[in-house]
C-alpha cells in the first residue's frame, strides 16, 4: 500500500472517495410484509455483516489518512471466535462476531416483526418491507463523528408512536408474554431514529463501529 | 423449525428443537403446549441446541409454556442454549425464572 506517500486530499475528493466506498457498501433488499419473508431479511444482514471487515477496510483506505499495517494485518478471521476490526486512527477493535451478528439480527427480526404486526395489522402480502444496509459517519450524542452501520426498514404502514413506545423491560417476575420487542432493540442498537420520508415510514437503526 | 419429541421416563418429555424459534414459527410450539396440557404432560426438557435463533417472540412462547407447566406443579427446563440465546435470555433477565442447564442429566436431577 501507497498510503503513505500519497498526496494530502482536500475535503471534496475525499468525500467523492467515501461516497464512491459508500456505493460498494449500501444494500437494498425488499420482500412482501410478512413473517415468512422475515428470514430474507435477516440472512442478506448476515451476509452483509460477513462483508464487513473488508467493506471497512476498504472505506479506511479511501479516506486520507495513514494507515498502519494493520488493515492489511486485519485480514479478518471468520467464524464464532474474536474478530479484529480495522478500527479508527489505527486502533484494533476486538469484538465477538457471532455476538455482534445475533445481536443485530435479533434487532432487525424484532423491528420487522413489529412492522408487520403493528404497522400492517398481520401478514399482508400486497404490502412490502424495504431493509437498507450502509456503513457512513455517524455523530454520536457527543457530536463525535463515528462510523457506524446503518440499519433502515422502510414502510407504508401505520405510524408508529415512538415518543410514547414502552421501552422499558417487563417485570421478571410477572412472566409477561410480551411487551420485549422494543426494549431488545433500543438495548441492542446504539441510536434510534423513527421519521417519515416520501409517505414512507423509516426506522433507522445506529450500530457504532 | 422442527420439533422431535420423546417420553424419556413417565410424564417427562424430551423436546429437541431445530432451526428458528422465531415470530413465523412459534404456532408449532404453541400446539405441542396445547397438546401436552391436554394429556396432563407438565414436565418438559427442552433442548435448544440446534436453535440458532430465538427471538423475543419464541422465549415469551417458551414462558408460556413454563407458566403452564408450573401452574400444574410441573416445569420446563432448558439445556444446551448457543452462548448469544442465553446473552438474550439474560437481557431480558429470564435466565433468573427459567432453570438453564448444560447437560441432559443436570438437568434431569430434582424433575
Amino acid at each position: 500500500m501507497a498510503k503513505a506517500q500519497a498526496q494530502p486530499r482536500n475535503v471534496a475528493e475525499t468525500e467523492v472517495a467515501v461516497n464512491r466506498q459508500l456505493q460498494l457498501a449500501n444494500v437494498a433488499i425488499e420482500i412482501p410484509a410478512s413473517l415468512n419473508f422475515l428470514p430474507i431479511l435477516c440472512a442478506a444482514l448476515r451476509e452483509y455483516c460477513v462483508a464487513l471487515p473488508l467493506l471497512l477496510e476498504s472505506a479506511e483506505n479511501s479516506l486520507d489518512t495513514v494507515r498502519p499495517s494493520e488493515a492489511s494485518a486485519a485480514r479478518l478471521r471468520f467464524g464464532t471466535g474474536p474478530l479484529q476490526l480495522p478500527g479508527s486512527r489505527g486502533s484494533i477493535i476486538r469484538v465477538s462476531y457471532s455476538h455482534l451478528v445475533y445481536s443485530l439480527e435479533l434487532a432487525l427480526q424484532e423491528a420487522a416483526t413489529n412492522i408487520v404486526r403493528h404497522g400492517y395489522m398481520g401478514n399482508n402480502l400486497a404490502e412490502r418491507i424495504r431493509l437498507h444496509l450502509s456503513l457512513r459517519p455517524v455523530l454520536d450524542v457527543h457530536q463525535k463523528e463515528r462510523r457506524a452501520l446503518i440499519i433502515e426498514l422502510f414502510d407504508t404502514g401505520m405510524t408508529f408512536d415512538i415518543a410514547n413506545a414502552p421501552y422499558n423491560l417487563p417485570d421478571p417476575d410477572q412472566l409477561s408474554e410480551s411487551g420485549y420487542g422494543l426494549y431488545l432493540i433500543h438495548k441492542l442498537t446504539d441510536q434510534l431514529g423513527y421519521f417519515q420520508q416520501l409517505g414512507q415510514n423509516c426506522l433507522q437503526m445506529i450500530k457504532f463501529l | 423449525m422442527q420439533i422431535e419429541q420423546q417420553e424419556i421416563i413417565i410424564r417427562l418429555m424430551h423436546v429437541n428443537l431445530k432451526g428458528r424459534l422465531d415470530a413465523n414459527s412459534v404456532l408449532a410450539l404453541k400446539d405441542l403446549w396445547r397438546t401436552y396440557d391436554e394429556h396432563g404432560q407438565h414436565n418438559i426438557l427442552l433442548d435448544l441446541h440446534q436453535v440458532d435463533f430465538i427471538d423475543s417472540i419464541g422465549i415469551s412462547t417458551l414462558v408460556n409454556g413454563l407458566k403452564q407447566c408450573r401452574a400444574k406443579g410441573g416445569d420446563l427446563r432448558l439445556i444446551g442454549l448457543q452462548p448469544s440465546a442465553r446473552a438474550v435470555f439474560e437481557l431480558m433477565m429470564l435466565d433468573r425464572v427459567f432453570e438453564i442447564f448444560e447437560t441432559r442429566e443436570e438437568a434431569l436431577k430434582g424433575f
